[in-house]
């Protein structure tokens, strides 16, 4: 029986990364040896990450009981969105709401964030970094609006 | 003579005002970052990296240096207040660092962990400026055969050298080599795993990589644990150590520095091991063993010393051979990289300013931690006390404008959320992202080298075996992987991880 989570999964996910090495790479020309073409070297590694994850996937049905950590979704997804916010936001709302949005969400991802706290530092940040960013550094962005 | 009339090039080189304000915009940048609680020193170098990149190749790599060693000291310091270590070097810190802060000693403490360090560093220059060129001239003689089997070494000790398993290590090389590929071949140039999206053209960047894989990983990861930080010793006074101190202290610097030049130097070691093996040495030789854990001086002297004279001399296989020993080490030949600089002997004999003009920043950089950082402490120690729910959202702000700011483009943003969730799958699976950075960093040159390798040899995969120089650098890796997998030293090395 598998015991081991963490190697199981990590063996999978080499085996995943190796396959889509290989499927992706099918078409590159792999050449001679003698002269290699593009595909040579990333079919060789695709393969042998393949193999690892096999042995790894397989080592796990003995080995140490250690499950896989237990994932905290509230942080990772409210980063996951904050820095999606970012990156969506800068080019269309400008520099300073980017900040604004990123910090809030962000903020949320911990449960010991307080909206009196974060909601000042949000703005606070915005405006140092608009300081810095574009008035010192004069990095082209726009502060409102898009760019 | 040699050494000092190339020391006076690199004097002359750094010690310009512009240089100078280089490194001490650096050890501040890296010294208010890496004492934040919650950054490590290699998040604290990725943070900061996007800084250095509008500024002049030697201005860049001094302002790097000086960001290093401000992220080591920074390290330190949290370790010895707020027993957090940043990173698995300072580990050793913490056990008698935090129990002299406890007593009220901290001041001696991060006065004694500065001065060993400044002189381990002093040593650990000294040593990068003499045996330097000697790799240097020995290096001259490889070929791409050559390279390719040291690389292989390089990258092997980095994962014997490293906590966790062996064959994970070894996978998280490969998917690092893999996806360093990524991007146009240069010589026959196919687009290769570029899935289509016209910015991997050039390859992964590497800001989105590390900056995902360490500064906002990190953020996510110290989220899970509810920050329970006890500061200590409201008001750090006696900064100035004892007589006393002075006297139990200064030979176990000599004796850390000792270890740490040395180990520093060879490939994978780097300074966790140099550290573990000093306090080691101090606890065995001391008089009374049982002072250790309860705040014994030698047990910072010693370990804070070779920890930084091992950081100084892992300098010398990436600055001779090109071969990163760390993850440091791959964000500083990563930067490098961006700068147009391929670390190895060529720059030496071509950029001797470059060179010798970092070796001297190093020196520099040493001093001025001491000299401006020390009497800053009280400045350092209020940072400690922001609470780390104010503190993340400004350092996730921070790493998306720096990357936003070098490459403008949102791809790039989407790139590091993308690398920032599987740096946490890999995290919750065990897998450690250093070897990955390592085998990313080396993976275009190491293709290279293979290519050639086989060119020359006309197909003949014996050619690696055959060159006599590459047959031992295999042989060393080979040896290596043996000891690795003999019980009695994995047990002992288990142990040293165990912390």
């Amino acid at each position: 029986m598998v015991r081991n989570g963490q190697d199981l999964g990590s063996g999978l996910l080499f085996i995943a990364i190796g396959g889509v090495g290989l499927w992706w790479g099918r078409e590159y020309e792999l050449g001679t040896t003698a002269n290699m073409g593009p595909g040579f070297v990333p079919m060789a590694l695709s393969g042998i990450l393949v193999l690892m994850g096999l042995a790894i996937g397989l080592r796990a049905c003995r080995g140490a009981n250690t499950a896989i950590d237990r994932v905290h979704w509230r942080p990772v997804l409210l980063l996951t969105l904050a820095m999606l916010a970012f990156a969506g936001l800068i080019r269309t709302a400008g520099f300073a709401p980017a900040i604004v949005a990123t910090v809030i969400v962000a903020a949320l991802a911990s449960r010991e964030s307080r909206a009196r706290e974060f909601v000042p530092l949000s703005i606070g940040l915005a405006v140092v970094c608009v300081l810095v960013f574009v008035v010192a550094l004069r990095q082209p962005v726009a502060i409102f609006g898009a760019s | 003579m040699d050494i000092l009339h190339n020391l006076a090039i690199g004097f002359m080189a750094a010690a310009s005002w512009q240089n100078l304000s280089y490194c001490l915009v650096g050890c501040l940048l890296g010294t208010l970052i890496g004492v934040l609680p919650g950054i490590g020193p290699i998040a604290t170098i990725a943070m900061l990296l996007p800084a250095t990149y509008g500024l002049p190749p030697l201005g860049a790599l001094i302002m790097l240096a000086g960001i290093y060693y401000g992220a080591q000291y920074g390290g330190s310091t949290t370790a010895i207040l707020v027993n957090m270590p940043g990173e698995t070097s300072s580990v050793v810190t913490c056990l008698d660092g935090y129990q002299m802060a406890r007593r009220g000693r901290a001041g001696a403490a991060l006065a004694v962990a500065a001065l060993g360090s400044f002189f381990a560093g002093c040593v650990g220059t000294i040593m990068v400026a003499a045996f330097g060129p000697l790799l240097a001239a020995f290096s001259e003689k490889f070929t791409s055969v050559e390279f390719f089997s040291l690389m292989v070494l390089g990258l092997l000790s980095a994962v014997v050298m490293a906590g966790g398993g062996l064959l994970k290590a070894v996978a998280m090389i490969v998917v690092g080599l893999l996806l360093g590929l990524v991007g146009t071949d240069v010589q026959s140039g196919t687009a290769r795993y570029t899935f289509d999206v016209s910015e991997l053209w050039d390859g992964i960047g590497f800001l989105p990589l590390v900056m995902g894989l360490f500064g906002i990983n990190e953020v996510m990861i110290n989220l899970e644990q509810t920050q329970r930080r006890e500061l200590l010793a409201t008001k750090i006074t006696g900064l100035w150590p004892t007589r006393e101190d002075f006297r139990q202290a200064w030979p176990a610097a000599l004796r850390g520095t000792a270890l740490g030049s040395v180990l520093g130097i060879l490939p994978g070691s780097g300074s966790v091991l140099a550290s573990f093996a000093s306090y080691t040495l101090e606890k065995k030789i001391a008089r009374d063993p049982s002072r250790f854990g309860r705040g014994a001086i030698e047990g910072v002297a010693g370990p804070e010393a070779a920890n930084n004279a091992a950081a100084q001399t892992s300098f010398i296989p990436l600055l001779t051979l090109g071969l990163p020993s760390n993850v440091v080490m791959a964000l500083m030949m990563g930067a490098m990289i961006i700068q147009g600089i391929a670390p190895g002997s060529v720059v030496m004999d071509k950029r001797p300013d470059l060179f010798w003009g970092m070796v001297a920043s190093m020196w520099i950089g040493n001093l001025m931690l001491l000299v401006i950082n020390l009497p800053m402490i009280g400045i350092w120690v209020r940072l400690l006390r922001i609470p780390y729910r104010l503190l993340y959202p400004c350092i996730l702000v921070l790493c998306l404008i720096g990357i936003y700011s070098v490459s403008s483009s949102p791809t790039d943003l989407l790139l590091t959320v993308v690398f920032a969730l599987f740096g946490y799958g890999l995290n919750k699976l065990g897998c450690e992202p250093a070897p990955l950075i390592l085998g990313f960093i080396l993976g275009p040159s190491m293709e290279e080298n293979f290519r050639r390798s086989l060119v020359l040899s006309q197909g003949d995969a014996l050619v690696f075996v055959q060159r006599p120089l590459s047959l031992a650098l295999l042989l060393a890796a080979a040896c290596l992987l043996a000891v690795i997998v003999l019980p009695q030293i994995r047990k002992s090395r288990e142990d040293a991880f165990k912390d």
